[in-house]
């Protein structure tokens, strides 16, 4: 079953993705986190490191259901309001979260290519998750600058490093995306790590 | 392996790093409360308006001004707060003063110096706070028309903090003086020229206060006020707000002595270094 990596696909676009219509999100992250664990969940059958994944995504859940009810964990680049400690220390925490069900998935896809042979997914898998850590890495560095300086100077280097972090994120549901064509291994798929 | 172990512990010390330095930072320049600044202020309680305090708050300030009332003055009333400027951490208020008219007050009383306002916050808590130092002149109420020998022809200002106000003489009087109660604090932060035209278009002679005055004034010239606040780098009454009422006195031909003000206004444009030093001095002064 390549199901489980293409849950992981869906939930990673849900959970990245926001198409907002009157402040409602059609792709809804909620749903993208409880996809991640499933995926994930099913996946750790053949290796542990995929309960990273799972965990980090629900420990998500939480801030991802207060979404649903308006409280969204962001930091408005582009509004005129100044920054608060607790809500940029909310951001760090959650790239953090983030970054660590990204490890999640890209160690697990290593290990099981690396398993199989399939080096070359396995060093897409460690190249991309370095991308992810440095962006992110220079993310948590430079947010807390955001409490001192004004706005304007910094907008578009932050706007820069956030897009370039986003596609950092992203990419890693290129490489789910060939980990389920590649190197995908029914055995691995047990209904959970209790079926190993 | 332990290579990588070690850039990972760098990088994760050096995020801490900047969130702990950074947060002390912010919480460094951060006002103990918002503050009035120190007003220098020459004023008169005429029904009109009156002069503006300037007030600096934290911009995550929960409480706001929402009214001032000053002891003394009890027609006198402020309007809402207008952003003046907007800094990283703080911003700027003014609150412009008006006076409604005072059927109770008849006649000339002796100036009032104002220190502390009473301000009432939107959480209903009332406190004294200091605003430096008013002066308000109480004239003759309700204010008599006064035939001054001068007509106000012509005003300018720059931002450069410099203004020039320009008068016409309208009858033979004396210039006998050119006095402010701020200008001795002020001194050479306080440059100012008095000159003559005796018309449109003819140069300007410059008259000194301390040698040439008094000066005797003939209908049809123009006197010429020109000043700026020129504070050296550094100077903390650069962060002072200043409002002097810098007063011509004539001796007329009757013996009849009368006088012309002229409003020269100064308010603190901040830097963001200047906040941080005008922050550093309130949390010093707070202890």
């Amino acid at each position: 079953m390549k199901f489980s990596y293409s849950r992981i696909v869906l939930g990673l676009t849900f959970e990245l993705i926001d198409f907002r219509i009157m402040n409602f999100d059609l792709l809804p992250d909620v749903v993208g986190y409880l996809l991640v664990m499933w995926g994930a969940y099913r996946l750790s059958g053949g290796n542990r490191v995929f309960l990273i994944a799972w965990l980090a995504a629900a420990v998500q859940l939480l801030p991802a259901c207060g979404e649903l009810f308006g409280h969204r964990i962001e930091v408005p680049l582009l509004g005129s309001e100044t920054f608060k400690t607790p809500q940029l220390a909310e951001a760090a925490l959650k790239t953090l979260v983030e970054a660590a069900m990204l490890a999640g998935i890209c160690a697990g896809i290593r290990a099981s290519a690396a398993k199989r042979g399939l080096r070359g997914l396995a060093e897409a898998a460690r190249t991309r998750w370095r991308i992810v850590v440095v962006m992110d890495g220079a993310l948590l560095l430079l947010l807390p600058f955001l409490l001192n300086t004004t706005k304007n100077s910094w907008e578009f280097f932050f706007l820069l490093l956030a897009v370039a972090a986003f596609l950092a994120h992203f990419s890693i549901v290129f490489l789910v995306n060939r980990a389920g064509r590649e190197g995908h291994d029914d055995s691995e798929e047990a209904s959970g790590p209790g079926q190993q | 392996m332990k290579m990588r172990y070690a850039a990972y512990g760098i990088a994760a010390l050096l995020i801490i790093a900047s969130w702990i330095g950074n947060i002390a930072y912010s919480r460094y320049y951060r006002l103990p409360e918002g503050r009035f600044l120190v007003h220098r202020i020459e004023a008169t309680d005429t029904p009109s308006a009156a002069f503006a305090l300037v007030y600096v708050a934290n911009k995550d300030d929960k409480r706001t001004i929402r009214s001032i009332a000053v002891g003394g003055l009890p027609t006198l009333r402020f309007g809402p707060a207008n952003g003046r400027q907007e800094l990283s951490r703080q911003t700027v208020y003014t609150f412009m003063g008006s006076y409604a008219g005072d059927p109770a007050r008849k006649s000339a009383l002796p100036p009032l110096v104002v220190r502390d306002v009473d301000v009432t916050f939107d959480d209903g808590q009332t406190q004294t706070m200091r605003v430096g130092e008013i002066i308000v002149y109480r004239d003759d109420y309700p204010p008599r028309e006064i035939d001054s020998p001068v007509t106000v022809t012509a005003t300018t200002g720059g931002s450069d903090h410099s203004g020039s106000v320009t008068a016409l003489v309208n009858r033979e009087a004396e210039l006998t003086g050119t006095t402010s109660a701020w200008l001795s604090r002020l001194g050479q932060a306080f440059p100012f020229r008095v000159s003559l035209i005796d018309a449109i278009g003819q140069p300007a002679t410059s008259v000194k206060p301390e040698s040439d005055y008094p000066v005797r004034l003939v209908r049809g010239q123009h006197i010429v006020t020109d000043y700026q606040f020129r504070f050296p780098a550094g100077d903390p009454h650069a962060m002072e707000a200043y409002n002097l009422l810098l007063t011509h006195e004539f001796l007329e031909a009757d013996g009849e002595r009368t006088e012309y003000r002229v409003d020269a206004r100064y308010v603190p444009d901040f830097t963001e270094s200047r906040m941080k030093a005008f922050v550093r001095a309130a949390r010093r002064e707070a202890g």
